[in-house]
């Protein structure tokens, strides 16, 4: 009996253990292919006593020569954004920026006999951009242009850029900017002009009778600031849509009619900005364009401010040391520049900074980019609170392993921070470098093995 | 994926000194006691601890068996734990008796192991900050064996395994954060030989087997790759050198039967203080192995069939082979087991289980418990005689 109730039990037990093991089986075979079931990234058991093979050192003693590059020219047209006015501080000196446009030609229908002249404004609307004191009254004049705005063969305009014209204001405004609203218009009156354009409007005046003889009738206007007046320049939208010259009139029908006649603005690209600085009195005095000037000689200062020219250069002169030890490898490297400290109270810092390279003729060649030829943008830190940490940090990896790359550094293979190709040619955004304190850094990171 | 799908036999960042975690050598009937074995000399079974052992295969039989394990490990530092499973091919163990007088066994089995990935960080050197480090471990040594053991006279046989040894030790470090991997590889590979000599002989109606193993040390031969890759390309390497060498082996056991019921005891003593290990903190040291075990049938009709099951229990200690900072790493365990027999291809399923302890918490180290399935699968094929009566 005993030896019976032994034998069953056996049997199920027998039964259950082929099952178990078909099924410890196919576990292994998992197993096998599946080694291991820890998922990784969390596993830091025994880090104490790993005898690590590879280590990162960060080393920044690298000098670092900053200078400023005044450059010869800076593109300024065709970028939408009309500049007027004129500022004035210890820093740079003055800025003076005058905005030019022509207007486009549109069939003209005769107003009628019985139509007469009410007045005449330019219509222009804020872009928000506006540099220095905007709470005083500045004071801007329009002229008209004597030449016509012609391109160069590259088919732009510069902020050196010339257009004579007439000495003789056809409008002036003295007013107190609002720059930061947008439907508030700046209008200004030109009365005489816009009669005398009226007259030969009714006329049906031959002048008007085409695209071409009118632009040679009205070849443009530039809208120039009163230096002695207010100290900002402020930001105009320079578009079709938003320089309008518009002509009032009425006539008799029932009872008085009132109707208006819109010029726009004409060609995008004839549209620029001269902008001229003049640094008497600053550390820059006496910078030539196309050259650079130490931040040696500028208070450990480098400059940099769009459509003036102004753009700081970093060479490294001691890079070529990099190549005494051959068991590494570069990582990453930075370039940390900081502004000066208290100098971004009128000109607010740029949030977007972007680095060029350039050369011994401080010609600003590439614009540098990431691995996806991205555009390389400074990551910016803003110390908001103590002031003391406000800092761009560029990855240059690229840059700097392109040039050691046939282990030879080239010192004049150099660096340009700036602005955007955009934001070069179209604002007056302005960083002072600190170059001393801390002086701009070049960091790298060694994997040495 | 050099160093093929049985290089992760083992799990553990202890793993990642020298050449690895060191297999146990013990298959079979062995693992269910303790890895107890050199004084045994099963007909059953494949017994590659003790070369000489090959003589006791049964005349009629081939043996071939598979061994696969499935390992749970739970860390334990003094601040964490961390667990984690992995499992492998253990060993393919091929016997038989080529004549009267002579047989053979050979056979695939992991000599070591490395298996791990430890996530650290690491100090950015000149600076207080500090980066995310991935380092990992992968590969070990295998071997494949040639056995013959040899009956000198009717209670004493001589066998020799001889070993061919090749696989790879690999490190490797990484760090997302600064694009950057380095991956060093030493393939390694040698000759080896392990003797044995077992001599049994009887005292009344019980059995003794004495048995006795010697391995001689070896300087591996080595070649190494190292890559390091950061985003601007990759540079192999190919002078560096790592030294690895295996130790001087002794061992001892004693078995016991009486019946169906067998005991045994092992003793062995591996010379890793001839090691030099290249990691500062870690020194060789002499390792002693000692474990036991027992093997009974089960009561009842069964008993003395081929339907009769064994259970199995078992102890073992293994010094650490080496100390770090001081701290030997030692194993203790403990085993249980069955040999089950089967209808069918597979004539006999060994389920073993292991408790065992490796370690210790302390300041810097860790205690690795772990539960280990061990399945042994033998198979036995007539291949030299016509089945005459079972």
């Amino acid at each position: 009996m005993k030896s019976k109730g032994e034998g069953k039990w056996l049997r199920k037990f027998l039964s259950f253990t082929k099952s178990f093991i078909v099924l410890s089986v196919i576990l292994g075979s998992e197993a096998l292919t599946n080694l291991s079931c820890t998922k990784s990234g969390e596993f830091t058991v025994g880090k104490d006593f790993i005898d690590a093979e590879t280590n990162v050192a960060i080393v920044d003693t690298f000098k670092t020569d900053v200078s400023t590059i005044f450059l010869d020219s800076v593109r300024s047209s065709q970028t939408g954004l009309g500049y007027v006015g004129f500022y004035r501080d210890t820093v740079l000196g003055s800025i003076n920026c005058e905005s030019y446009f022509d207007l486009k030609y549109s069939e003209f229908t005769a107003p009628g006999d019985r139509a007469s002249f009410d007045s005449a404004s330019f219509i222009f609307t804020y872009s928000k951009a506006s540099y220095g004191d905007t709470t005083s009254a500045i004071s801007i004049e329009i002229h008209q242009l004597s030449s016509m705005i012609a391109v160069y063969t590259d088919g732009y305009l510069y902020n050196t850029s010339q257009i004579s014209y007439s000495p003789v204001a056809v409008g002036r405004k003295t007013f107190y900017p609002n720059p930061n609203s947008a439907d508030t218009l700046l209008k200004i009156p030109v009365n005489g002009f816009g009669e005398e354009l009226f007259t030969l409007i009714k006329n049906g005046d031959e002048r008007l009778s085409s695209a071409e003889l009118f632009n040679d009738y009205i070849k443009g206007f530039v809208l120039i600031p009163d230096s002695t007046q207010g100290n900002s320049v402020i930001g105009l939208k320079a578009d079709n849509n938003h320089v309008l010259l518009k002509i009032y009139y009425h006539f008799e029908d029932v009872g008085p009619v009132e109707k208006e006649i819109t010029i726009n603005m004409g060609d995008a690209a004839h549209q620029f900005n001269r902008v001229r600085s003049d640094f008497s009195g600053t550390p820059l005095d006496g910078i030539k364009t196309s050259h650079r000037v130490s931040s040696v000689n500028t208070y450990n200062r480098a400059y940099m401010q769009g459509l003036v020219g102004l753009v700081p250069k970093i060479q490294f002169p001691t890079l070529q040391n990099l190549f005494l030890s051959s068991q590494w490898k570069i990582l990453r490297s930075e370039l940390i520049a900081a502004p000066v400290a208290n100098s971004f109270d009128v000109f607010k810092l740029p949030t977007k900074m972007y680095i060029y390279d350039t050369n011994k003729s401080n010609v600003i060649l590439n614009i540098l980019t990431d691995s996806k030829n991205v555009p390389l943008v400074a990551t910016f830190n803003y110390d908001n609170l103590y002031n003391e940490d406000t800092r761009y940090t560029y990855d240059i990896s690229n840059f700097i392993n392109a040039e050691i790359s046939d282990m030879f550094f080239d010192y004049n293979h150099a660096l340009a921070i700036g602005l955007s190709e955009s934001g070069l040619k179209s604002s007056l955004d302005r960083l002072i470098v600190e170059c001393k304190n801390p002086p701009v850094k070049l960091r790298v990171f060694y994997l040495s093995y | 994926m050099t160093g093929s799908a049985y290089s992760q036999v083992t799990s553990s960042p202890y793993s990642m000194f020298g050449l690895g975690t060191p297999e146990e050598q013990s298959s079979g009937f062995s693992k269910g006691m303790g890895g107890t074995g050199i004084g045994f000399m099963s007909d059953q079974y494949i017994n590659m601890q003790n070369p000489a052992s090959y003589s006791g295969l049964d005349s009629l039989l081939s043996i071939f068996e598979v061994g696969v394990f499935g390992k749970y490990t739970r860390f334990s530092t003094i601040k964490e734990n961390q667990s984690l499973v992995n499992g492998n091919l253990k060993y393919i163990l091929m016997g038989f008796r080529i004549s009267k007088r002579l047989s053979t066994s050979f056979g695939f089995t992991p000599y070591s192991s490395i298996g791990y990935n430890i996530n650290s960080t690491s100090v950015l050197g000149g600076s207080v900050q500090s980066f995310d480090k991935e380092y990992s471990g992968e590969g070990g040594v295998n071997q494949v064996y040639l056995g013959g053991s040899l009956k000198i006279f009717k209670n004493l046989s001589a066998g020799v395994n001889a070993y061919y040894l090749f696989g790879n030790v690999t490190h490797s470090e990484a760090s997302s954060a600064l694009a950057y991997s380095l991956k060093d590889i030493t393939y390694v590979s040698n000759i080896t030989f392990r003797y044995g000599l077992n001599y049994h002989f009887d005292v009344k109606s019980s059995n003794f087997c004495i048995g006795l193993i010697y391995s001689n040390g070896k300087a591996l031969n080595t070649s190494n790759v190292t890559t390091v890759t950061t985003n601007t390309g990759t540079t192999e390497l190919k002078n560096r050198t790592h030294n690895y060498s295996i130790p001087q082996d002794f061992g001892a056991g004693l078995s016991f039967r009486k019946g169906y019921f067998h005991a045994g005891v092992d003793f062995e003593r591996s010379i890793w203080k001839d090691i030099k290990f290249e990691n500062p903190l870690i020194q060789g040291r002499t390792s002693n192995r000692i474990s036991l075990g027992v093997e009974f049938p089960s009561l009842g009709l069964n008993k003395g069939t081929s339907r009769m099951m064994f259970y199995r229990f078992g102890a073992e200690y293994k010094g650490s082979p080496y100390i770090i900072q001081g701290t030997p790493v030692n194993y203790y365990g403990v085993t249980m087991g069955a040999g089950i027999p089967l209808k069918g291809v597979v004539s006999v399923v060994n389920v073993s289980l292991e408790l065992g302890q490796n370690g210790i918490r302390t300041k810097d180290l860790f205690r690795e418990n772990f539960v280990t399935l061990h399945l042994d699968f033998a198979l036995r094929a007539l291949w030299f005689q016509k089945q005459k009566y079972m």
